[in-house]
């Protein structure tokens, strides 16, 4: 049985921006830059909670002709309530993402 | 084009080869987004970052197949006869079974256990339960790997402390490390006996322990969960 990563900082901050916008879909470039988080930690996190049906994972149709699509993110309702959970036991996070400014 | 965007844009070519058929769209992913990031530098240090994670991923995926896993098993099992030779030599000596403490024998340097007598006779009987120990807690980890269980490098990990702390304890003992000292001094210089050997079997279980860790960090999934996942454009 694999380890879960969800009860590292990192995983929780991950977790709370996606849940500020719970419609919304991600890019991951936007998705570093709001949380902080590099693309070497930010993409295993994104792969680990995909592999656990937690994110939901596409292809967005491109800005502009000619331009390839981008993957962007969301959390699936399951991946919305381990969210909620995490951030009623972590309520000391929020405040740092509130002056980020999580916002796709 | 700058340098620094022909060098990220080169380096993400080299990630998706590198991540496993099962992060595919990952890896396309990550390489798109280059396009969206305008300060190339920004563009370096961000597929820099993916291409770490990347080969992570490609070790987590090699360390993780069934092969192997099964291949881990022979370092787990050379450990723990590691374990289990001096308390056997003791138990064998001790129990006057001289044919298995000759036996044994055969297998050190020298090809004779009468050597080690002046240390046998020293070493106390908790010293062949804990190396004896330690040599199931091996045995067990091999298994737990083979039915893929996290609870492999656990009893790996566990196994090699218990040793340590013997090793450590046994170095306490009056006169052991004089005794220690005679026993395993040789008039000759041996480059494999005096280097290799003991450099590789310190090498070893931390090799091991590494490779443990990968094979536990993540299971592949069975299907690629991203396209499986994603909505069609």
């Amino acid at each position: 049985m694999p380890r879960h990563p969800f009860n590292s900082q990192q995983t929780r901050l991950l977790l709370f921006t996606l849940l500020q916008h719970p419609e919304n879909w991600f890019h991951g470039y936007v998705l570093s830059r709001v949380t902080g988080l590099k693309s070497g930690t930010l993409y295993p996190l994104l792969m680990r909670l995909n592999d656990h049906g937690l994110l939901a994972a596409r292809w967005s149709e491109p800005a502009q002709p000619g331009r390839p699509p981008r993957h962007e993110y969301r959390l699936t309702p399951a991946g919305l309530a381990l969210a909620r959970e995490q951030a009623r036991s972590s309520p000391e996070l929020i405040p740092q993402l509130a002056t980020e400014g999580a916002a796709p | 084009m700058t340098l620094q965007r022909r060098t990220a844009n080169e380096l993400a070519s080299c990630l998706r080869k590198i991540l496993p058929d099962y992060r595919a769209a990952w890896g396309v992913g990550i390489e798109n987004e280059l396009l969206h990031i305008q300060h190339d530098g920004e563009a370096l240090r961000w597929v820099f970052g993916a291409l770490v994670s990347a080969c992570l991923e490609r070790a987590t995926a090699l360390a993780s197949a069934p092969v192997s896993r099964a291949f881990l098993c022979f370092p787990i099992l050379f450990q723990a006869l590691g374990a289990a030779f001096a308390p056997s030599l003791l138990l064998a000596w001790r129990g006057n079974h001289l044919q298995a403490a000759a036996l044994l024998g055969s297998q050190t340097p020298g090809d004779d256990f009468h050597r080690f007598i002046p240390l046998l006779a020293i070493l106390p009987a908790w010293y062949v339960t804990l190396g004896l120990f330690a040599c199931l807690l091996f045995l067990a980890s091999a298994v737990q790997l083979l039915r893929r269980s996290p609870s492999a490098l656990a009893l790996f990990l566990a196994a090699l402390a218990l040793e340590l702390l013997s090793e450590a304890a046994v170095r306490l003992l009056p006169g052991y490390l004089e005794i220690s000292h005679q026993v395993f001094s040789f008039p000759n210089q041996n480059f494999r006996r005096d280097v290799l050997i003991p450099a590789a079997t310190s090498l070893l279980p931390l090799l091991v322990a590494a490779t443990l860790g990968l094979a536990q960090r993540s299971q592949p999934p069975a299907t690629p969960p991203s396209l499986s996942s994603a909505e069609p454009l």
